[in-house]
């Protein structure tokens, strides 16, 4: 009961208020989705505490049940996923963006959160599908219809980019489950991963190896298929930025674990060393996409490719130890992004862009609070220990240095100490944004306070944040830095789970 | 170096140095155990204190002489742990004179920020004289270069002494590194003692002897600043630990060899001579004036590794990460554009294929699109 609620209320909530569209005001429509977000999230809770089990026939021919359950990779995405739901509703009294009626955006965004949910819980390869491309829709009104107004060319441009390539990858995804599925006899994830997929030929498993790793691939993003998300992030509202790098990207990482890592252990052997140079040349390539990038949000979105090459890292080595720094620094990665876009967000809506090249007043001097946050999300964007970004980077080079199959120790040695490599790229980019914005440019006179204005604009106040932009704002950087001082809980949380994964397998 | 007094203070006597230097420290019985990694550690640190000893000769500043023989410094602590050789290893020596370090280290750059700020800058020439200005800065700064040149009895001339005869006793056993550190290690002792004296003889130039404020400078400072008590208090405590610090060994928190009264008297003499050389070169006046311009400007440019570093990782990490934007933009990102063309273009292809009045193209296609499906179906089915 509790996990069909979990799943129910961000979605029927979420369908009424699209649903309501323009007929619904601002006013009821924000109390009404902080209200399913909150309840959500309690449901979270109490699913995360009782693990409840939903199981019912759906389509009994093809043997595919409606199966939700809890466990401990779920977990954790689960209460990250319901956390910032809550914190995107409440985003929305600080900035709901124009485009559409207010009430489509924020059932918009609960129904990614519902979808999201869904796909987390999910027992059952064909249901798993349903969810996972349940949130493209949403997520595409999103960045079509209420992302940034400065420019409507790139915004469809991007949008249509983003469900274009994602969907593809999903097609991919289905491929894979669809030749998994017909040679293993069953849909079901758990008996999938328990001996149903080990059973499998060694050649088809390859073949459903290589078709899943692609199709989630596109969703993680592994380079080089990481083209949609820049743009994606660049031109969706800061509300759906959060939502794609917190909890969309996850479902990527989420899928190789449940799916590949799982089901094929033989093919995903095969396929590891080949995802751990990816994920190396991710770190590298995101890393030095950031070092150039003038537009902030762009260069966020680089990161979160290069964070997430780390994941593919951890996963790649096939060890308890990787699969647990994977699923740790997704969560991380979800935290300190969610922080990032959020910050970057604000910024974007008092100055109008930001670009790294124009010169910005310190935002130390004229907005501390503010200035202060964006030094912590940098810090722990580049792995300063003590911040929640660092035991995710350090487990994954640690598992890459000693891979589960000896054969591939050379390759996953040499992607770990290319991936390190990266992680000092990461410190020289962060610490250029933390320069050009918390430093600030003496060209820009500290003293007036504002930003220099585009030709014949108005000047740009920079007030600090206050009221419910703080509250999400620190509620974030607590997430950080406990989860940078107490990694213990979350990596126990996981641990069992992480052990049942790999023991079915092997 | 360019860092605020308290902030070179710190860096340069405490946390950075202590970090490195205190590692290795406790990972010593690895490393006693890798003969190659102990070449290269003394290789390493022979180079780096020698080098860095004869770029601090030369600096027109002494807020950077300073930071030099921190980097020559540092390079005796590491060196004192290459020269340990594996059986019984000890960090003793070293770690002594980590503490030594950062006790004189942290009063000179104190004192010599505080004459800095009155004289309005570090550079050797708005320094020149000021010493007798300010007797308690003054003082200090000739305490902590005499322990820094390693005179004996001072804390830095104790745990210098310790490190020269550990390194000596390793060496006369035949251990290759330890001879190497030991033959570094005695330059060094001269070559630091010449550098110090240098510092002193500037600041206590009797010639110039003048009051601070009345900087040749242009930037100097006209204001008057002034001093709080706390600052002569904490310059005062940081002189009397120097000369009191090798006081430390009573406790026997350290593992070093017992005192030995020859190695004290070598050192003693390699310090005089150091500072006799310093003094006759000196002749009244600065030393780095002496020497020959292009040797100065080069100390001061750091030998050019600034620039090195920055034409040899900076540049071309930057100039990669343009080519990897480019490719981003222009080939990866080019794939998926170009199938967005291409689906168009094939859809404009189907339309003009398909005009209604041209039936048997569509017929054609449905039924190649059949086709396609049925083998697609027989193939998945067996």
């Amino acid at each position: 009961v509790v996990l069909s609620l979990l799943v129910l209320v961000p979605l029927l909530v979420g369908a009424a208020l699209v649903a309501a569209g323009g007929r619904l005001g601002v006013d009821t429509a924000r109390p009404v989705a902080a209200g399913a977000a909150a309840v959500t999230a309690l449901l979270a809770v109490v699913a995360a505490v009782a693990r409840p089990a939903l199981d019912l026939p759906w389509v009994p021919e093809l043997g595919v049940r409606l199966h939700l359950g809890v466990d401990g990779i779920s977990v954790p995405l689960l209460l990250l996923t319901a956390a910032v739901g809550v914190l995107v509703t409440a985003h929305a009294w600080f900035e709901t963006p124009t485009g559409g009626a207010p009430a489509t955006f924020l059932g918009c965004l609960l129904l990614v959160e519902g979808a999201a949910l869904a796909t987390f819980t999910a027992r059952d390869a064909v249901l798993f599908f349903v969810a996972f491309e349940l949130v493209l829709v949403p997520m595409w009104v999103l960045i079509s219809r209420f992302g940034d107004p400065h420019d409507p060319a790139a915004r469809t441009a991007a949008a249509q980019r983003f469900v274009l390539y994602t969907a593809v990858g999903s097609t991919l995804m289905l491929v894979g489950i669809l030749v998994l599925v017909s040679a293993a006899g069953t849909t079901d994830l758990a008996r999938l991963a328990t001996g149903a997929g080990a059973a499998v030929p060694a050649g088809t498993q390859t073949v459903a190896a290589v078709l899943l790793v692609l199709g989630l691939g596109v969703k993680v993003p592994v380079v080089p298929l990481h083209s949609w998300l820049p743009p994606a992030h660049t031109t969706a509202p800061t509300a759906g930025s959060v939502l794609l790098a917190a909890i969309l990207l996850k479902m990527g990482t989420y899928g190789l674990v449940r799916l590949p890592v799982a089901s094929v252990p033989a093919g995903m052997d095969r396929v590891a060393p080949g995802l751990a140079v990816v994920g190396a040349v991710g770190v590298v390539w995101g890393g030095l996409a950031c070092l150039v990038e003038r537009d902030l949000k762009r260069l966020i979105a680089y990161s979160s490719v290069a964070h997430m090459g780390f994941v593919v890292l951890g996963l790649a080595s096939g060890t308890r130890t990787g699969l647990q720094a994977a699923l740790f620094a997704n969560v991380a990665h979800g935290v300190i992004s969610a922080l990032l876009f959020v910050l970057v967000g604000g910024l974007k809506v008092r100055w109008g862009s930001v670009d790294l090249a124009r010169p910005h007043p310190a935002l130390r001097e004229t907005a501390p609070r503010l200035g202060f946050l964006l030094v912590l999300g940098v810090a722990a964007g580049l792995g300063l220990p003590g911040l929640a970004g660092f035991w995710g980077e350090f487990l994954a080079l640690y598992a890459a240095w000693s891979p589960a199959d000896p054969a591939h120790l050379p390759v996953l040695r040499a992607s770990a100490v290319v991936a390190a490599l990266g992680a000092a790229l990461a410190a020289a980019y962060l610490l250029r944004v933390a320069r050009s914005i918390w430093l600030g440019d003496p060209r820009a006179d500290p003293a007036v306070r504002v930003v220099e204005p585009p030709a014949g604009a108005e000047p740009v106040r920079t007030p600090d944040t206050r009221g419910v932009e703080q509250g999400v704002l620190a509620a974030l950087a607590v997430a950080v830095v406990v989860l940078g001082v107490l990694p213990g809980p979350l990596l126990s949380v996981t641990s069992d789970a992480v052990a049942a994964v790999l023991g079915g397998g092997t | 170096m360019e860092g605020p007094t308290p902030a070179s203070a710190l860096i340069h006597a405490a946390t950075m140095v202590a970090a490195g230097t205190a590692v290795l420290a406790l990972l010593l019985p690895v490393l006693a155990l890798a003969g190659p990694a102990r070449w290269l550690l003394a290789l390493a640190t022979a180079a780096t204190m020698l080098l860095a000893a004869l770029l601090a000769v030369g600096q027109t500043d002494l807020k950077r002489l300073l930071a030099w023989s921190t980097v020559s410094q540092v390079g005796v602590m590491l060196a004192a742990l290459a020269a340990a050789p594996p059986p019984d290893a000890s960090a003793g020596p070293g770690l002594l004179h980590l503490f030594a370090h950062a006790l004189f280290k942290s009063l000179l750059f104190l004192a010599l920020g505080w004459l800095g700020v009155l004289a309005g800058g570090t550079a050797a020439r708005a320094l020149r004289g000021t010493a007798w200005s300010v007797p308690v800065a003054g003082a200090g700064l000739a305490v902590g270069l005499a322990a820094l040149a390693g005179v004996p009895l001072l804390v830095g001339g104790v745990s210098k002494e310790h490190v020269v005869e550990a390194a000596w006793e390793a060496a006369s056993a035949g251990d290759g590194p330890a001879r190497l550190v030991v033959a570094a290690l005695l330059v060094t002792v001269v070559l630091t003692a010449v550098y110090a004296t240098r510092a002193l003889l500037v600041l206590t130039d009797g010639g110039v002897r003048r009051a601070p404020g009345a900087a040749p400078e242009p930037h100097a400072a006209t204001v008057r600043v002034s001093t709080p008590p706390v600052v002569p208090a904490v310059v005062t405590a940081l002189a009397v630990l120097t000369v009191l610090g090798g006081l430390v060994l009573l406790t026997g928190a350290f593992d070093v060899p017992g005192f030995s009264a020859v190695w004290a008297l070598v050192t003693l003499l390699l310090v005089a001579a150091g500072a006799g050389v310093a003094w006759w070169l000196a002749r009244g006046g600065d030393l780095a004036d002496r020497l020959p311009a292009p040797l100065v400007a080069a100390a001061d440019d750091g030998l050019g590794a600034d620039r090195a570093y920055l034409a040899v990782v900076a540049r071309p990490v930057v100039a990669l990460a343009r080519l990897v934007a480019f490719l981003d933009r222009e080939v990866v990102d080019g794939y998926v554009a170009a199938t967005g063309l291409a689906a168009r273009a094939a859809g404009a292809l189907g339309v003009r294929a398909s005009r209604p009045e041209r039936p048997s193209v569509g017929l054609g296609l449905v039924a190649v699109g059949l086709l396609c499906a049925a083998v697609v179906g027989v193939l998945a089915w067996s």
